[in-house]
């Protein structure tokens, strides 16, 4: 089984339903310890930590014991620059987890209903014909935008899962063979948010075709397209020339003009469900501003 | 996958070799022991006593074999008897020097050779055929019109309809092809159009449809033939054409819709170099250009300005168009025109982003090349043909392995910047 759903009264009962399901799926338990859940998986070590109402996630090429999320080889230095989904405000009234050996992706509906967190880790699937390991990846939702802005999951006030962006970036390795990369969300299309990061040595950047997902749904049909997303990071640090480093397996940028929140689409035996990257109908009046991403969404393959 | 190289003299046999490319006609070579000339489809032997002179012909119903053709009656000089048979087919009817032989298999022509000799009862020659790829794999295309074209008789421009059966192999995709030239204005091109059905009676070539132009020849190119590239699938034939340094690149028939065929039964995509059939192909302007990235001569694209069209599921044609040129320059298309992702500006492979190479390992990645319209959605992906990085050591006629299959590398004419390669699925 690879589609978990449930609910959650914690981010730390969060954490257990984690850790129940990605060793159920053949990851490797390091240790769960207080407000610590260490994985791995690929030669790739993930770490999670519970933070209040935020869930923190890092990535290494190895585990030491009794260290958090930082500290393990090739961890990222500070936790301002690991992955970050913040608002994780239990009680959780539905949470998904989409796992299998390769990665875990986490949906939450926070105790504000209607508001979606994401945290996503684990290897990039490979290009075809490619022979080395995949890329591990870390992914979370921040948003620190608080005023009636119009609806834009790109702007560089805040993150999107698997986008990445200017204050919690996604990292990428190979696993265990080389330093991590820090991962912006340069992009694909308007999605462009330059961040540099004085710590890391060369960006990456996650894209898909923003137009496209904006030409959606299909006027003669009322259907709606699924589209890959995929990682690149740089060959030489700030060169802007890139190497692609696999895309993200089992999941999909949507635009969710048609659907709502746990719909489903069925495209021959495959099933995918459907969520708003952060919130789908927020308040945009000025003064009562809630955090809205409009028909931008992700779809989670159900049965891979 | 039905895949067919080799070089063609100049537009009409480069014309006629994708006809029967499509239509899955034979080939014909000769055996090695034999001095052969010409092109594929041409042929001489001037061995003494062994002689094909003018031509070998192939046809739809033509089998891998080999002929052999022996004169068994020189008794009337220049009208001697020979028989024909194949190892395959077996004895077919007898050929006779001066007359164009032709039955559904083979034709040819026995000529008698004054400076030869006479012939002799016991000459003989032989050569060998080749069931076309297409009819092999069971994709062919009909040749359902094949005549001149009257406005244009005097400078021998022809007219070709083709029919695809798709993979229903009951569809029908019309495209039909044009050679379209003049020797004042020094083009020889090949018009593609795409149209929903044709006229019986006097053709029309334009009838409910809209064409594109392949620049192909003109007086500035060097006396080596065309180099060609052919895949013929059900639904569609894609071509690229080295003209000198040039690759000039065409696809006609159906999209991989990202819909049923309820939905959108008749994905229809024609896609050449430019829009303007008067095009020179040495003459290296900005709308002239590939489906991998097509261009448009205004800032608007239309179906008449662009490289490339389709037609929506309502049934009219639309232009697609990354980018147009004005004047000197060239620029971006907007967001409301129709684009060929990734190579659209902004796109992963659009001009003006960052390169994007070749992974750690060496390997290069396929993207699919998809429509997108503003209007009606994205649409889908030309079949078994995808952008791919130039960056690094890449150039045309490279070739990429991916899963066990090959992939052929062209670039978007004469550009060779990163983001002007594409390539086509051979095997």
């Amino acid at each position: 089984m690879t589609y978990y759903t449930g609910n959650a009264a914690s981010v730390s009962d969060l954490l257990d339903e984690i850790q129940s399901r990605a060793v159920a799926n053949g990851w490797g338990l390091n240790s769960r310890s207080g407000e610590y859940l260490h994985l791995n998986t690929g030669g790739a070590y993930f770490h999670l930590r519970e933070n209040g109402t935020t869930l923190q996630c890092s990535v290494s090429s190895n585990y030491v014991p009794g260290q958090g999320i930082l500290g393990h080889a090739n961890a990222p230095s500070a936790l301002a620059n690991t992955a970050h989904g913040n608002l994780f405000t239990a009680p959780f009234s539905e949470y998904h987890i989409f796992a299998t050996s390769q990665y875990i992706h986490v949906v939450a509906q926070e105790a504000q209903l209607g508001m979606w967190v994401h945290m996503h880790f684990g290897l990039t699937e490979n290009f075809t014909g490619l022979t080395w390991v995949a890329y591990t990846h870390t992914s979370g939702r921040y948003w620190t935008l608080t005023s009636a802005s119009t609806i834009d999951p790109l702007s560089v006030n805040h993150t999107c899962p698997f986008y990445s962006g200017r204050h919690y970036p996604s990292y990428f390795s190979t696993g265990c063979n080389r330093n991590l990369v820090n991962a912006n969300g340069t992009y694909y299309e308007p999605l462009l948010i330059n961040y540099s990061s004085a710590g890391f040595g060369a960006q990456g950047r996650s894209w898909y075709s923003t137009e496209n997902l904006l030409r959606n749904p299909s006027t003669f049909n009322q259907q709606t397209i699924l589209f890959p997303m995929q990682t690149d990071f740089e060959k030489v640090a700030y060169s802007k020339q890139y190497h692609p480093g696999g895309s993200y397996k089992d999941v999909r940028a949507i635009y969710m003009e048609n659907y709502r929140a746990g719909d489903t689409i069925t495209l021959g035996s495959d099933i995918w469900k459907i969520f708003p990257l952060c919130n789908q109908f927020g308040n945009t009046t000025a003064g009562a501003y809630t955090p809205h991403t409009g028909n931008y969404g992700l779809a989670f393959l159900t049965n891979p | 996958m039905a895949y067919i190289t080799g070089t063609a003299t100049d537009h009409l046999d480069m014309l006629d070799i994708i006809v029967k490319s499509a239509c899955g006609y034979g080939s014909f070579s000769a055996p090695s022991a034999k001095t052969m000339g010409g092109t594929s489809t041409y042929g001489h032997i001037d061995a003494r006593g062994v002689l094909v002179d003018e031509r070998v012909e192939t046809f739809l119903n033509t089998v891998t074999e080999t002929f052999t053709v022996t004169c068994i009656n020189a008794s009337s000089n220049g009208a001697e008897v020979w028989s024909v048979s194949g190892s395959s087919s077996g004895a077919q009817p007898d050929a006779t020097t001066g007359i164009l032989y032709s039955n559904s298999l083979v034709a040819f022509l026995i000529s008698d050779s004054t400076t030869s000799g006479d012939i002799q009862v016991g000459n003989n020659f032989v050569f060998n055929t080749s069931q076309g790829p297409a009819k092999t794999e069971g994709v062919e295309w009909t040749l359902e019109v094949d005549e001149g074209f009257p406005d244009h008789s005097s400078i021998a421009d022809v007219v070709k309809i083709l029919k695809g059966k798709g993979t229903s192999g009951t569809d029908e995709i019309y495209v039909a092809l044009r050679a379209y030239s003049s020797s004042g204005g020094d083009y020889y091109n090949i018009l593609v159009a795409g149209m929903t059905g044709y006229m019986t009676g006097p053709r029309q070539f334009v009838n409910g449809s809209t064409y594109t132009c392949m620049p192909l020849w003109g007086s500035v190119t060097q006396p080596a033939p065309l180099k060609y590239w052919i895949s013929v699938k059900a639904r569609r034939v894609a071509v690229s054409v080295k003209v000198n340094l040039t690759y000039v690149n065409m696809y006609f028939g159906l999209l991989i819709p990202y819909a049923t065929p309820s939905e959108y039964p008749y994905p229809l995509v024609i896609a050449a170099g430019t829009a303007t059939v008067t095009q020179q192909y040495s003459d290296q302007v900005h709308h002239f250009d590939s489906f991998s990235c097509p261009k448009s001569s205004s800032s608007v694209p239309s179906a008449t300005n662009s490289s490339m069209k389709y037609l929506t599921p309502a049934g009219d044609w639309r232009g697609v168009a990354n980018y147009y040129a004005s004047g000197t320059n060239e620029y971006a298309t907007s967001a409301s025109s129709d684009h060929i992702t990734p190579t659209q500006s902004g796109g992963l492979a659009g001009r003006s982003n960052s390169v994007l190479f070749d992974s750690e390992n060496g390997s290069r990645d396929l993207y699919p090349l998809v429509l997108g319209s503003s209007v009606v959605g994205v649409l889908g992906e030309l079949e078994g043909c995808y952008w791919v990085t130039g960056a690094g050591s890449v150039s045309a006629e490279d070739y990429l392995t991916v899963g066990g299959d090959v992939y052929d590398i062209f670039q978007n004419v004469y550009r060779q910047e990163w983001y002007d390669y594409w390539c086509l699925e051979r095997s």
